[in-house]
């Protein structure tokens, strides 16, 4: 009698031997998972890095603003009115009652600069609390008051760290409430004076035209294998290429460091397709000769980027040729051993691109050097692909289901290098990459990049570098 | 089918992991070509037909591919790859669970035959073992084979296939001895006429 277990037991070691030939595409299938997976941690991984880059942008601007505070540069300007316009104002005996009394201090006048202007101002608003005002308030003389008197915040005393320029003044008005501030004084605060400041670099704006040489290719993921290809067993290899784009461009400063930039430009994008044509030939003959022979020219319409639409159908002018007379007499042949030959497509995409790009000026004098990032929409004006075949080039049609409208993204570092007066020369390596791939319908995600030097003249109108 | 010994000869399956750990597509198809064939009649014994099987293992070594830098060389790599594909069939088993794919038939209960005075004495071909385990429903051939082939105790079992322990003993009793009749030849042609 056969033990059971025993046959557990052989069962356990029979399977742990056991070998079954695995499927013959196995691999093959296995390979394509590979490559599509790699292909989404590309994609993953450029995202990741323009995601790093812009928070290092960010973050780098943000300690620049942070070390370099723009807040000793914002000037309080009091002015006072001229002897003439306060006698308009105010009689000399109206005066003596309501303007504050004359410090008897004799000020030297070779020390009035605006550090002690500021510090007596300081000084008399320190005890204009339990002093009555008549006897506190000095006024500066006529003679040393310059029309601005620039006053700096780092000058106030530690009391009144805390406290900003606005509201100083605003105690000194409520101090003095019976003066005619505004009438005795033209008071600026930093926030007016930072205003005109702002308005005054809102007023220059570059214009310029752009010219960009590129190295364009593309970003590609998704399953592995073109769908549909003709030589299955030549895999057409892509490239990129380089091209020539350009346009205007209109720079606006918001402020000393920022501006916004815009325009048009018209680009091509696309890629290069190395693959391989079939010839089959076509032989005619009448039963006794062998007449002069045709082809059939096979090419692989599909790829990465779509599916090629041919904008005709091939001429079979080599066909119509040999059936020209007498068509009865002949009959036809096709050759069994199809010849190969390399082949060349381009596929161009032109676009016109309107960018939207923030800029930030590192340095800004006589030579500007500036980061910008942006995004564009850009709309597809045309689309065409050649076939290079024997040094000929001709069009055969366009890469069909391409989105009329993609958003992409771009960076670059600019540099303006001064001509003469007002005209310049920028020069900026950008990148540029879409957001969104340009075939929606097509199960190979294609999302085109380019690299280049944009480079171009620009005129400067409105207020000059400082 | 065809059986061999294993290939511990191949002297470079350290050089290969190595490579694969860096992504080498070469020593991945390598890699591929030792051990598709142990795995895949791994594959067969979990599934209905061999499609499945070959969808298991492309899952499986998709898997295999992507998680190869966490082997830490701690133990024999077969049996690692080995338990990488087993939780490739139970993953694909809870999916199809969830989705109330998986033949749900029963045993009958009452397989208590009389015992056959003609009961083969010989050892029976393993080939025809197979062929009757793989005649078990679905649920049945999963847990005699993670126990019996895998060393599953019925607790792994039972939290791996998302059921109880009980359930996975009563299958497992239910599979031997369906399985001990039909060997025994106690039980003949019967089988179908019990569903």
């Amino acid at each position: 009698m056969v033990d059971y277990n025993n046959i557990e037991s052989q069962y356990k070691s029979h399977c742990n031997a056991l070998e079954v030939t695995p499927p013959v595409d196995g691999w093959s299938r296995i390979d394509a998972t590979l490559n599509a997976r790699r292909g989404k941690k590309r994609v993953l991984w450029l995202r990741l890095s323009g995601i790093a880059a812009a928070l290092m942008l960010f973050l780098t601007v943000g300690t620049l603003i942070w070390l370099f505070p723009t807040k000793s540069e914002k000037p309080l300007t009091i002015q006072q009115t001229s002897p003439a316009q306060q006698n308009q104002q105010t009689s000399p005996s109206t005066a003596s009652n309501n303007r504050p009394a004359k410090s008897r201090q004799e000020t030297d006048p070779g020390d009035l600069s605006p550090k002690t202007a500021l510090s007596q101002s300081k000084q008399l608003l320190s005890i204009s609390s339990h002093q009555p005002p008549n006897n506190e308030l000095t006024l500066l003389p006529n003679t040393h008051a310059a029309d601005a008197v620039p006053y700096r915040s780092n000058h106030l005393s530690l009391n009144n760290y805390f406290s900003t320029d606005k509201v100083e003044i605003k105690k000194l008005k409520m101090a003095y409430p019976a003066l005619h501030w505004e009438d005795l004084y033209k008071v600026a605060t930093p926030s007016e004076t930072e205003e005109k400041r702002t308005t005054r670099f809102g007023q220059r704006i570059d214009l310029g035209g752009v010219y960009s040489p590129v190295y364009a290719f593309r970003q590609t993921s998704g399953p592995g294998g073109v769908p549909g290809t003709m030589l299955s067993a030549a895999s057409p290899q892509e490239n990129g290429l380089v091209y020539a784009g350009g346009g205007l461009r209109l720079n606006v400063m918001v402020n000393k460091k920022w501006s916004i930039e815009s325009g048009v430009r018209f680009a091509r994008l696309g890629q290069e397709v190395n693959s391989q044509m079939k010839v089959d030939e076509l032989y005619a003959a009448t039963s006794a000769t062998r007449m002069a022979n045709g082809s059939i020219k096979s090419i692989s319409l599909s790829n990465s980027m779509g599916f090629i639409r041919q904008s005709h159908q091939p001429a079979n002018t080599d066909i119509n040729l040999l059936y020209a007379t007498n068509k009865a007499d002949y009959h036809v042949e096709f050759s069994s051993t199809p010849e190969v030959y390399a082949q060349k497509l381009e596929q161009n995409l032109d676009y016109l691109e309107v960018p939207l790009t923030l800029r930030y000026y590192l340095i800004n004098k006589k030579i500007t050097l500036s980061l910008s990032a942006g995004v564009s929409t850009n709309w597809l004006i045309s689309n065409n692909v050649y076939l290079n075949e024997n040094s000929t080039r001709r069009n055969i049609g366009e890469t069909s289901g391409l989105s009329s409208m993609t958003v992409s993204s771009h960076a670059g570092m600019a540099i303006t290098l001064p001509i003469v007066n007002r005209l310049s020369l920028q020069l900026e390596p950008r990148l540029n990459y879409f957001l969104s791939e340009i075939n929606k319908d097509y199960p190979i995600t294609f999302q085109p990049y380019s690299f280049g030097l944009y480079s171009g003249l620009q005129y400067s109108f409105g207020k000059s570098k400082p | 089918m065809n059986h061999s010994e294993p290939n511990h000869s191949v002297p470079d399956i350290d050089k290969i992991i190595h490579a694969c750990q860096k992504g080498d597509r070469q020593a991945q198809k390598q890699l591929y070509e030792q051990f598709a064939p142990r795995l895949f009649a791994t594959c067969m014994r979990y599934s209905r037909n061999r499609m499945e099987a070959e969808d298991l293992l492309h899952e499986g070594f998709i898997k295999i591919f992507t998680k190869i830098d966490q082997y830490k060389r701690t133990g024999p790599f077969e049996a690692w790859i080995r338990r990488l594909m087993v939780n490739t069939i139970l993953e694909a088993f809870r999916k199809k669970k969830k989705m109330n794919l998986v033949d749900e038939k029963n045993l009958p209960v009452n397989l208590a035959y009389e015992e056959d005075e003609s009961a083969n004495e010989e050892m029976p071909d393993m080939t025809r073992v197979m062929e009757l385990i793989n005649e078990l429903p679905e649920r049945y051939r999963m847990v005699f084979n993670l126990y019996v082939t895998e060393g599953y105790t019925h607790e792994q079992i039972a939290e791996e296939m998302e059921i109880s322990v009980g359930t996975s003993k009563s299958n497992l009793s239910r599979a031997r001895q369906w399985l001990k009749n039909r060997i025994l030849n106690r039980v003949t042609n019967k089988y179908e006429s019990l569903w």
